[in-house]
């Protein structure tokens, strides 16, 4: 039976109702879960409180997600965050973030901005990516909630399509996410959006929200090769 | 910086010269009438996910002599055909004429014997 891991969930985690939110995951059939702090707010502190809400059946995890879209000096912020996360993201909208992001060693995902005007994400920055042993993290809330509002047109959607296509070339695994703050989505129906809109195959939707998440955060996929402390898998 | 992508991952590059011929005295439509009827008639046609496997754009176009150059793969040049007279024909009563397909502009110029710098 797949373990699957909800990525990104933005909650506060002092709040009251983060025990309903996990509750309502664990119903869903997700066995971890992974907490979004903003950057600014990160700290030893937060990381324990994060790690302190594991459930018997629900693992949780903290991670921080620098974007480079909006942030334009996102390097110095990314450089901030210490302790490294259990899970580190760099969201991209441009080449030569793309380029950067793909380089930096302590980064585990290049997030791909479905708001793109171009494909940016192209050969040399996958090939480096899969060098360095990073996934590439497809945000699904915010391409469905700009489908229903027909605001993702479907130019978007085939730079989408391509830029998936260069990874699974070169080998570099994909990852879904949910970063929204409604109700959780289901791990079958996150997995049937990533297939007819992305047309990324179904056990490949299926290894984008268990296996490859699962491997980042017991740290099979992390650190040893970039010289970094494994997290607590 | 450009952008590299692998062999295979987008389709082989094909020019379309083509023409708006109207019908009587009405002159050519212009090329932001045309993207945008292009556009609507590529989601009528094939809605959202089916748009989203094509690739074709205007690559030159003269709102004077209605003629026009569409840029499109090799995969998706009988749908972006269709799109492109679906549009002309949603713009008002024009018909259109392709004058060539090659891979290159200057094998469209050749082919279709009016320099592409003109239009």
């Amino acid at each position: 039976m797949r373990s699957f891991v909800y990525l990104k969930l933005r909650a506060d985690p002092r709040a009251q109702e983060i025990a309903t939110t996990l509750n309502e995951l664990r119903r869903l059939g997700y066995r971890a879960v992974v907490v979004d702090i903003p950057p600014g707010e990160w700290s030893q502190e937060v990381r324990d409180e994060v790690r302190a809400l594991s459930l018997h059946n629900l693992r949780v995890y903290a991670s921080v997600e620098v974007d480079a879209e909006s942030d334009p000096d996102w390097r110095s912020t990314l450089a901030r965050v210490r302790p490294i996360p259990d899970y580190l993201s760099v969201k991209v909208a441009r080449l030569t973030d793309a380029r950067a992001a793909s380089l930096i060693k302590s980064v585990d995902s290049v997030v791909l901005s479905p708001s793109c005007e171009e494909v940016f994400w192209d050969l040399v920055s996958a090939r480096e990516a899969a060098r360095t042993r990073k996934v590439v993290e497809v945000p699904l809330s915010p391409i469905l909630n700009q489908l229903v509002s027909l605001r993702l047109n479907y130019r978007r959607i085939r730079r989408m399509k391509i830029m998936l296509r260069v990874s699974k070339r070169v080998g570099l695994p994909i990852v879904a996410s949910d970063p929204s703050l409604g109700r959780p989505i289901q791990p079958s129906l996150a997995a049937s959006a990533l297939t007819s809109i992305l047309s990324v195959g179904w056990e490949e939707s299926l290894d984008s929200l268990s296996a490859h998440p699962s491997a980042i955060l017991s740290g099979e996929r992390r650190l040893f090769l970039r010289g970094y402390d494994q997290v607590e898998g | 910086m450009r952008v590299k992508l692998p062999r295979g991952v987008v389709g082989r590059r094909r020019y379309v010269a083509f023409t708006i011929v109207p019908h009587g005295p009405k002159n050519p439509p212009s090329r932001s009438e045309l993207e945008r009827a292009m556009s609507e008639a590529a989601l009528y046609l094939f809605g959202v996910l089916g748009s989203a496997d094509l690739d074709f754009s205007i690559k030159f176009y003269s709102g004077r002599s209605g003629k026009g150059v569409l840029k499109t793969d090799n995969r998706s040049l009988p749908y972006a055909l269709t799109i492109l007279m679906t549009a002309a024909a949603a713009v008002g009563p024009f018909t259109l004429e392709v004058d060539g397909v090659s891979g290159t502009l200057r094998g469209l110029a050749r082919k279709s014997c009016s320099p592409t710098k003109t239009l």
